[in-house]
């Protein structure tokens, strides 16, 4: 059987390698599959925020997704302008490629008409796409017009092997003060405080006891945390609560104690001094420097610096996320919500003149054959199926991690296109993991030896374990609610209210001895005048909307 | 704006020269050749300079750009009202004059000295390479230029900080970048470095102009060098000096968008947010079209408006003018 299959896809390969030298249009002649007359159509595709090249039929992978599906993909990439410049001409003329991934900029094609609703295409081709989404469906409708544009691909991950979200602190002071976790923020900067006064240098350079980026774009990483160290999960500028009303945090208890705290420690001088005056590339070049003790952030942000302290083998410099809270809180959810996001995924474009035949290639993307195709790869290649279970040999679990093997093979680059969830309780119909990093071998192959000592005085088996799992949530994350721009005043007071935050969190951290509260009551008064909290009402009603349609 | 104030003057000179009351038309005919010539260059300026003054139509929309200009919503003077009733604005504008002014004085002091010192050197070699190193930066771009000045001011081991602590001017490294007060200090410094050379050089073509035989005869009255510097080289090129002052006043609203962006940061920026940054933050930022268009109309309406005043003045008091 597998022998004739094979057969059959060498004569298509050689026939669609022949039909490739006519004209690439849309009616391109096919092969002879199976004895019936299969035709390879070509849809444009255009991806915001890709800026690197991108050809995704062109890839090993690529080609078989284009004999199981007929398609083939002409991808264009972002080149040159920013997202918003490209949206906008974009718009202006009206030409669009066939598929198009809006990425941020999907207001401003929705608004424009360009964007073709899939909501009918779904009930009447969409097999495949309603055994994946199945209830997420209704989540994926435009707040605006009530239709859905494309199938977020923002949904559950693989299981993670790090924490996403934390306070990340060097390996030799969680090892020196045995393996700490979920720590009061006065224990916290206690810890760092005795540590740097035992180590005031590292490698002959001065240790920074706590940093942060406090450029222009990093600053939620200090003005976020507050609702984070009360325990509430990331859903932006506000709390909710159960019933989902909102609550801006900025001028909370939470806030002033924690920047409080953290003005105390800079007149101890455990502050980075430069941390409002330099640039995020500054920052991240100090963590891969290894001075730097603790400072909260994402693990995705500092994956390039963790790879260089491995090269300089400074591994007691690696940092690790730990919890911390404000003393009485229980549950603590820095590793965020688990939901799915409405907003990006790959659109058809009023520009289509075969929606119906781009809607059917997006279903079949989301079909079993493809999907293994694009998640694992090609069979005997970059996975092996031992009894009817896929797994990975050796050399196949180093591929898993090589993104530039990844890149050439075509596998794990269709992220954009609709797809299953991606965790370890979504499986196949034939029982396989629809990923193969949800593969415990590939796991507990994954930790390095400086990582299983921190596994092991942690006492857990996964990393992600050292913090509580990501919570489900009624209404979604929340920070994914944009306010509209039918309420410009709304949007100018959270700009403006953002853009003082910035800059109050620099006065109010590098504060001198005893003038801290004087700096926060004029920072309350200025955020008050901006009317900072107008917009609690706008969120409180997209969140109670969301709570009512969603369960 | 300003060049599109430069060919008129051409034309003008030409027909100045043709006899009073000779019909337009006449006079025309007679110098197709000329018209021909300037013809192209009419048409760019026209294509590029004219007719996308259309789109300040979009200034008394609310413009959205799927919906184009023919579809959006009328709204008067609303996004004006807008824009004189916010604070910040006119905190912008105070940091656009005041980092203006300061790159004006420094920047011309600078080059002007500049021009003057190069060109009291003999060695013609040490001359060339002098030159050739003062306007080098000019080509470097703001990005990697607002690198080495945060690099060089840093309060961690930055080059500015060890120099003033090995000289006791200072016990603990200053925090330059993040002092609001010194911001505008800053981009008039860095502006400086990086353009001065640049800057000197339609000076020493200037001074390059003047006749030797003055310096010659004031060489025999016995003048010294600096004498000839401020008796014949000064004065030399005072023409240069003013028109560029004039042309350079149109763009006193303008401080360098790129500049301002990668110099500034959260914490100076009651200092640092200039009209542009403000344009960009609070229009192009939050898509606002309309507003970035009406603040533009306002910056073009006061550029136009200060450089005609200016060249008036310059007319009356000292007879030179840019047109």
């Amino acid at each position: 059987m597998k022998k004739q299959i094979s057969v059959i896809m060498a004569a298509i390969m050689i026939a669609s390698a022949a039909s490739g030298c006519q004209s690439p249009g849309n009616q391109a002649t096919g092969a002879t599959s199976g004895g019936e007359q299969k035709e390879i159509k070509t849809f444009s595709l255009y991806t915001m925020g890709q800026t690197t090249p991108l050809d995704l039929s062109n890839t090993p992978v690529g080609k078989k997704v284009t004999e199981i599906t007929g398609v083939k993909l002409k991808c264009d990439y972002q080149v040159g302008s920013d997202e918003a410049t490209i949206a906008t001409t974009q718009t202006a003329s009206g030409q669009y490629d066939d598929l198009l991934n809006p990425h941020n900029e999907l207001n401003v094609y929705r608004d424009a008409g360009a964007l073709v609703p899939l909501d009918d295409y779904i009930e009447k081709y969409g097999t495949n796409i309603k055994k994946w989404y199945g209830d997420d469906l209704k989540k994926l409708k435009d707040p605006e017009t009530g239709h859905i544009y494309s199938l977020s691909p923002a949904r559950k991950t693989v299981t993670p092997i790090y924490p996403l979200y934390g306070f990340y602190v060097q390996k030799q002071v969680l090892k020196a003060n045995n393996w700490p976790n979920k720590m009061t923020l006065d224990d916290f900067f206690a810890m760092l405080e005795k540590f740097a006064k035992e180590h005031p240098t590292i490698n002959g350079q001065k240790v920074i006891p706590f940093a942060s980026r406090g450029d222009r774009d990093g600053s939620y990483l200090i003005s976020g945390v507050p609702a984070l160290l009360a325990g509430y999960p990331n859903t932006g500028g506000n709390y909710y609560d159960a019933d989902g009303t909102a609550h801006n945090f900025s001028l909370s208890k939470w806030s002033h104690d924690y920047y409080k705290k953290l003005n105390e420690a800079q007149q101890k001088g455990m502050i980075d001094p430069n941390m409002f005056s330099q640039t995020a590339d500054q920052f991240y070049q100090n963590i891969a420097s290894g001075k730097v003790l603790a400072f909260y952030g994402g693990r995705w942000e500092i994956t390039n610096q963790i790879a260089s302290l491995e090269n300089q083998k400074m591994y007691d410099q690696v940092p690790f996320a730990i919890s911390v809270v404000f003393p009485g809180v229980e549950a603590e959810s820095y590793n965020g919500i688990e939901s799915i996001s409405a907003g990006q995924g790959i659109c058809i474009t009023t520009s289509c003149k075969d929606p119906v035949g781009a809607f059917k290639f997006l279903d079949a993307m989301c079909s079993e054959e493809v999907q293994k195709l694009v998640q694992w790869g090609i069979e005997g290649e970059d996975y092996t199926v031992v009894d009817g279970k896929m797994t990975l040999t050796e050399e196949q679990l180093k591929k898993v991690d090589d993104a530039d093997y990844a890149k050439k093979q075509g596998v794990g680059q269709w992220w954009n296109f609709p797809h299953p969830n991606l965790d370890a309780n979504t499986k196949f119909s034939d029982g396989n993991y629809v990923h193969p990093q949800n593969l415990p071998l590939y796991i507990s192959s994954h930790y390095k030896d400086y990582e299983k000592e921190v596994l092991q005085g942690y006492k857990v088996s996964n990393l992600y374990d050292m913090l509580a799992p990501m919570k489900s949530s009624k209404f979604g994350y929340g920070w994914d609610i944009s306010i509209p721009d039918s309420q410009p005043e709304l949007q100018d007071a959270q700009k403006k209210s953002g853009d003082i935050t910035n800059k109050y969190l620099a006065k109010l951290i590098n504060a001198k001895a005893g003038t801290f509260e004087d700096v926060w009551n004029e920072y309350c008064n200025e955020m008050k005048a901006a009317k900072y909290n107008s917009t609690e009402s706008y969120f409180t009603q997209q969140v109670q909307k969301r709570i009512k349609e969603w369960n | 704006m300003i060049k599109a104030e430069v060919s008129p003057k051409l034309e003008n000179g030409s027909v100045a020269l043709m006899p009073k009351k000779k019909s337009f038309f006449a006079s025309l005919v007679r110098q197709k050749d000329l018209v021909l010539i300037t013809l192209p260059f009419a048409a760019l300026l026209i294509l590029f300079n004219y007719v996308p003054l259309w789109g300040w139509i979009m200034a008394f929309q609310n413009y959205k750009p799927g919906l184009g200009i023919f579809n959006s919503k009328w709204v008067g003077f609303k996004n004006f009202y807008d824009l004189f009733h916010d604070s910040y604005f006119f905190l912008g504008i105070r940091n656009t004059l005041g980092i203006s002014l300061l790159k004006l004085v420094t920047g011309y002091l600078g080059s002007i000295t500049l021009a003057l010192l190069i060109n009291e050197i003999k060695n013609l070699a040490f001359k060339k390479t002098v030159q050739t190193i003062s306007y080098l930066p000019h080509f470097v771009s703001w990005v990697v230029v607002s690198g080495l000045v945060y690099t060089c001011l840093s309060t961690d081991g930055g080059v500015v900080n060890e120099i003033l602590m090995k000289l006791h001017i200072i016990s603990e490294p200053f925090n330059f970048m993040g002092t609001p007060k010194l911001f505008w200090g800053v981009m008039a410094g860095s502006d400086l470095w990086k353009e001065i050379g640049w800057n000197s050089i339609i000076y020493l073509a200037a001074m390059s102009g003047i006749n030797p035989d003055i310096y010659e005869a004031a060489d025999i009255d016995g003048a010294g060098r600096f004498r000839k510097i401020f008796s014949i080289t000064l004065p030399g090129i005072l023409p240069t000096i003013k028109i560029l002052l004039i042309l350079s006043v149109g763009n006193l609203l303008t401080v360098g968008f790129e500049q301002t962006y990668l110099l500034s940061n959260n914490m100076v920026i009651d200092y640092s947010q200039t009209l542009e940054l403000y344009v960009y933050n609070y229009g192009m930022g939050m898509g606002r079209y309309s507003f970035a268009t009406a603040a533009g109309i306002f910056n073009s309406v006061v550029a136009l408006i200060l450089v005609t005043t200016f060249n008036k003045l310059s007319k009356t008091i000292s007879g030179e003018s840019a047109f």
